[in-house]
């Protein structure tokens, strides 16, 4: 679904990814580590296309049509459409417009792209209550403007609910867990479990094995100065875990 | 001065409803006008609007409306009609019974009042003021004797049914009994494209205990020059929330002016503009607490885009040993194009130490960020821009206390940045 081949990124004029390799197949959770500053957050916004970062060398290739079509030129919301989801990691508040509306706009612009009639209100509503199942808000939460006064806990869910109603093929959750309590990660992470499927994949950027506990990778990906340097099963959390990055890393 | 010297042509026509008007101070007015002159931009707070448009177009006082109204009028009246309001229709500044709709118990219509009301308001302006005295002949005093259970609208239409350019003078003044509620929009719309300039006078008499909502919905052809005062005096424990909306014309300027009386006044003074091609709008407000233990919150927000002006200059005045003023004033600018104008000017008089006031403005252009957090969610970058400029806007119509009024205002907003910026979308980088 997802091959990364010797990606160079910058931002500023700065390098960030300096030749990453990275496959995903549908289907497979990988979870990506790494320390404060190795390209993480920068990985996933390169591959969502934020506009600050430019691509320098190297390719994203991701399955469109069931081909594998090189991303990197691609306008944010034209990935989008094709399935691509970014779970920020610092949500931004867009207060004015609804949940609703937001949710909505969104919903129907995919439809639209894939050649279907829009929603209408009362469709969409039948539709989004069915997805409210899948993570808990308060009930005024569609009303409200997006992400306008929630809490840390409230925004990562409600990015967990736009995965749910949006559906992407290809999920990148950047730093979900931080700021979350327990109750809260398990909340978050129960939701990201009953959205996973065969046909689907997960790309978690995390710091801890904690939110690792909850959903279960089926590789991990150590990155390092903009560049994947060991790649393994769950077990390789455990082991960044006992001896942290610097003791990993000599 | 043309608009000044049609008085004569004027008189000779509408005196024939002689009842209608108090030409005495029709005339005392005029006099007034040849001596000062019309506003210029030597003076303060004409320094960033002009008035030469009155000088470029000869606008002819509207008078009475034929009897039977062409089709185009009676359309455009029910398509600007908000559905589930009392209306009271206006044309050219004529009160129209026949196309109003309202209960008898709770609102009281009485044609050519001659109720003075004194607000202390611009000395500058002075003038405006006269010349809406010089031609206003349909002076309305209304009555707000209940609670209203649904808002009440005031549809102010302007058409020119095919004729010259028009000056439109309405005068009106609102009370609201003590201890009542009232949600009143004024509708200030005209027919599509036309050439006209509206001068509208709009004094609020809120009494002890009452709460008044009015909102002050400009949305005029786009080649129309809209100004309004609208002066609201507030006494002991009542409630104001005044929402002005500026969604088109090509020129606007405003000047409110609240008078907060008595003690205990909660008052939000809240303004929302959407401003493109080359409008102009200007904002003049004026605080002034008289009385202490009173609450003042003013917030103005601008959406400008292509070469669009804004002005806001608000004052805020608080007497002399009056304790417990609560003021704050904010003025925010999100501008879509690098060739927009912002003028802000707050103005603080405060005579007395027992105060809070504060006061702050921002201009900026929207954030790269923001944009893409829509667009990773498949909304394309410039229906991004739209939904974030009417969210910045939204935030004051939200504040709204009708849902009704909530909902068609967001749309409305919604419906004038989707058709405006379909063609011509970019941020400034």
């Amino acid at each position: 679904m997802l091959e990364i081949k010797n990606l160079k990124a910058e931002v500023d004029g700065k390098e960030i990814l300096k030749g990453l390799n990275l496959r995903v197949n549908a289907g497979e959770v990988h979870a990506i580590m790494g320390p404060n500053g190795s390209g993480k957050s920068s990985l996933s916004k390169v591959i969502a296309g934020h506009p600050s970062y430019s691509v320098t060398g190297g390719e994203i290739l991701y399955d469109i049509n069931f081909q594998p079509k090189n991303i990197a030129d691609m306008d944010p919301d034209e990935r989008a459409k094709e399935g691509i989801f970014l779970a920020f990691q610092y949500p931004v508040e867009v207060p004015g417009v609804t949940n609703f509306n937001f949710l909505m706009t969104s919903f129907n612009s995919i439809l639209e792209h894939q050649g279907s009639e829009p929603l209408t209100e009362d469709e969409f509503r039948k539709y989004l209550d069915k997805k409210m199942d899948i993570i808990s808000l308060r009930p005024d939460f569609l009303e409200r403007g997006v992400n306008s006064g929630f809490s840390g806990g409230e925004k990562k869910k409600n990015e967990i609910l736009q995965m749910a109603v949006l559906a992407p093929r290809l999920s990148i959750l950047d730093e979900t867990d931080s700021g979350l309590d327990i109750d809260a990660l398990k909340v978050v992470s129960e939701g990201v479990n009953k959205i996973k499927s065969k046909n689907n994949a997960i790309v978690l950027i995390t710091h801890y094995q904690r939110l690792l506990d909850y959903i279960k990778p089926d590789f991990i990906h150590v990155l390092y100065q903009g560049r994947i340097v060991k790649t393994g099963g769950p077990e390789l959390a455990l082991e960044l875990e006992k001896n942290g990055y610097d003791g990993f890393l000599q | 001065m043309n608009i000044i010297n049609s008085f004569d042509s004027f008189l000779t026509e509408a005196q024939k409803f002689p009842h209608v008007a108090d030409w005495t101070s029709k005339q005392r007015a005029k006099e007034q006008l040849v001596q000062s002159g019309l506003p210029t931009r030597k003076q303060e707070s004409w320094r960033n609007t002009s008035l030469k448009f009155l000088s470029e177009t000869d606008f002819k006082p509207a008078s009475h409306s034929p009897m039977q109204l062409p089709d185009s009028v009676l359309s455009l009246a029910s398509s600007k009609m908000i559905d589930g309001c009392h209306t009271l229709v206006f044309l050219n500044g004529f009160y129209m019974p026949g196309l109003s709709r309202f209960d008898v118990n709770t609102v009281l219509v009485i044609e050519n009042t001659k109720k003075p009301i004194s607000f202390q308001g611009d000395a500058d302006s002075a003038s405006i003021h006269h010349l809406n005295e010089l031609y206003n002949l349909n002076p309305i005093d209304i009555t707000i004797k209940a609670d209203l259970d649904q808002p009440l609208q005031i549809l102010n239409l302007t058409h020119l049914m095919g004729g010259e350019p028009l000056v439109i003078s309405p005068k009106m003044n609102v009370t609201v009994k003590s201890n009542k509620e009232a949600k009143i929009v004024l509708s200030q719309v005209g027919e599509h494209q036309a050439r006209y300039f509206t001068n509208g006078q709009f004094t609020f008499a809120v009494e002890k205990d009452a709460r008044l909502e009015l909102v002050n919905d400009v949305n005029q052809s786009t080649n129309a020059y809209h100004f309004d005062f609208v002066g609201i005096a507030a006494e002991a424990s009542s409630t104001v929330r005044y929402f002005e909306l500026n969604l088109n014309a090509q020129l606007t300027r405003h000047e409110l002016v609240l008078e907060l009386n008595g003690e205990h006044i909660q008052s939000e003074i809240l303004g929302a503009s959407y401003l493109k091609y080359n409008q102009h709008c200007d904002s003049q407000t004026y605080i002034n607490h008289h009385k202490g233990s009173c609450q003042s919150e003013q917030v103005y927000k601008a959406l400008l885009d292509d070469e669009a002006r804004s002005v806001f200059s608000g004052t805020v005045f608080i007497a002399e040993g009056i304790a417990k003023t609560d003021s704050a004033q904010l003025n925010q600018n999100l501008l879509l194009s690098d060739k927009v104008e912002v003028n802000s000017k707050p103005i603080l008089r405060i005579y007395s130490d027992d105060v809070k006031a504060s006061h702050g403005s921002t201009m900026g252009k929207m954030q790269e960020d923001e944009i893409f957090y829509l667009q990773s969610r498949s909304i394309s970058r410039s229906k991004a821009i739209e939904l974030l400029g009417q969210g910045f806007l939204n935030e004051i119509v939200l504040r709204m206390g009708s849902d009704l009024l909530k909902k068609h205002f967001s749309k409305e907003l919604l419906n004038e940045l989707g058709t405006q910026r379909k063609t011509k979308l970019k941020v400034v980088k």
